[in-house]
């Protein structure tokens, strides 16, 4: 190599070399950017959707519904609305949302609102569209469809230190995932419930590149 | 913050404008690289002429540090850029489909295009080649989707191949194409050396 071009190699590895110090935005970082965007519709509630709604949207075949549930594995596999997949926090890249048709409806659910709102700040720094958020969570679920037979709520709940909002508030005397009644009640039952609709889909054009 | 929405920002019709002008401009420096001759491409495989390792190389590396400091330095959402999903045996297929076609054409569809705006007759049937195969290929996609549509991976980039950190990969990336740009080097003119010496000049 000529001596120029070792001084460029030199250089192009400083370069890069600078990138492992600097490292990339952690997600609080990227947060912060888009704050400003997306911290209206959280502090309006627009992106919380009633229980109501979300049993519209069960039987709505107009659209394609994602449940992403963010709560334990042992609280899924007690119980979880019907077709719901369980995703961790901290692992939704390993989704492919970039994937998903133009009518997809992306409804994240907790045991409360706290963990889903977090994973909801997740999904829009992912860039999915018509992401929403269960209001009230499956407690929330359970209290508005949830029947005595199959499910109790606990009189003493004990939070483990915890948040008390992500504490599934209720017993089941089985642990049957998506097979429970609640877990895709009548679709009747969602005219017992006044809400105000919020879900509007927007279709987002589909990308993509490459090099030929 | 980038990528700008071009279109909304400023109309629909300004931005194919840009995308003209991109695309003109990527067409210019692919012809000023020599890349409109079949020749000077086909050299790369017989390392008599390491211009396309030098020029696409040169354009990686460029690109990557420029996508990931922009990253870093907040100026970029990464997550807004698009990536080709992988799949990986049709992929894997297609490259092979492509890299014979490369190297008995003597150009890869983009260049081919470059050949045939200098009117060189063999970009213009490369070209008519590539349009015909793209016709047979949608014609006879349905006979094959189970295997065209295989072994999805979704956007998966390096980092998460080998679950190593943006500036590790990168680095390693740079120290790649230095190697191949020395080692392209060193085999080109240990076969100068060696024709030198056969013809005894």
């Amino acid at each position: 190599m000529r001596h120029w071009t070792k001084w460029m190699a030199l250089v192009l590895c400083l370069i890069a070399a600078g990138l492992i110090v600097k490292g990339q935005p952690s997600f609080e970082t990227r947060w912060r950017r888009m704050e400003t965007k997306y911290k209206p519709m959280l502090d309006s509630r627009s992106i919380l959707i009633d229980p109501g709604e979300l049993l519209q949207l069960l039987y709505d075949h107009g659209i394609t519904l994602t449940i992403l549930d963010v709560r334990s594995e042992r609280d899924f596999n007690l119980f979880h609305l019907a077709d719901a997949v369980r995703g961790d926090i901290d692992d939704l890249e390993r989704f492919h949302w970039s994937e998903l048709p133009s009518n997809a409806v992306v409804v994240v659910m907790s045991n409360g609102e706290t963990d889903a709102v977090e994973a909801w700040k997740r999904l829009k720094l992912l860039h999915v569209t018509n992401a929403y958020v269960l209001e009230g969570g499956a407690n929330g679920w359970l209290a508005a469809f949830g029947n005595p037979a199959e499910v109790v709520k606990r009189e003493v709940i004990d939070t483990g230190g915890g948040s008390g909002d992500e504490v599934l508030a209720y017993r089941f005397t089985a642990a049957l995932g998506g097979r429970h009644a609640v877990s895709r009640p009548d679709v009747k039952l969602e005219g017992t419930r006044v809400f105000e609709k919020k879900v509007k889909t927007q279709s987002q054009a589909r990308k993509s590149g490459g090099c030929g | 913050m980038f990528p700008l929405n071009l279109p909304e920002l400023v109309s629909p019709w300004g931005a194919n404008l840009i995308y003209f002008a991109i695309g003109l401009a990527f067409g210019f420096i692919l012809e000023s690289a020599g890349f409109g001759d079949s020749r000077k491409l086909a050299g790369q495989f017989y390392f008599k002429d390491l211009a396309v390792l030098q020029v696409m190389f040169t354009a990686i590396v460029t690109a990557m540090l420029l996508v990931f400091w922009a990253v870093s330095l907040g100026w970029l959402d990464y997550e807004a850029i698009w990536v080709n999903p992988t799949y990986l045996w049709p992929g894997i297929t297609g490259g092979l489909i492509m890299g014979v076609g490369f190297i008995v054409g003597g150009f890869c569809p983009g260049t081919s295009l470059v050949s045939l705006a200098t009117l060189k007759l063999d970009g213009a049937f490369f070209v008519l080649g590539v349009f015909t195969g793209i016709f047979v290929f949608g014609e006879t996609v349905e006979s094959f989707s189970d295997f065209y549509n295989s072994s999805y991976l979704g956007r998966l980039t390096l980092m998460d191949v080998f679950g190593l950190d943006t500036g590790v990969v990168v680095l390693m990336v740079v120290v790649m194409a230095i190697g191949m740009f020395a080692g392209g080097a060193w085999v080109r003119d240990r076969l100068v050396l060696a024709k030198k010496e056969e013809t005894g000049t």
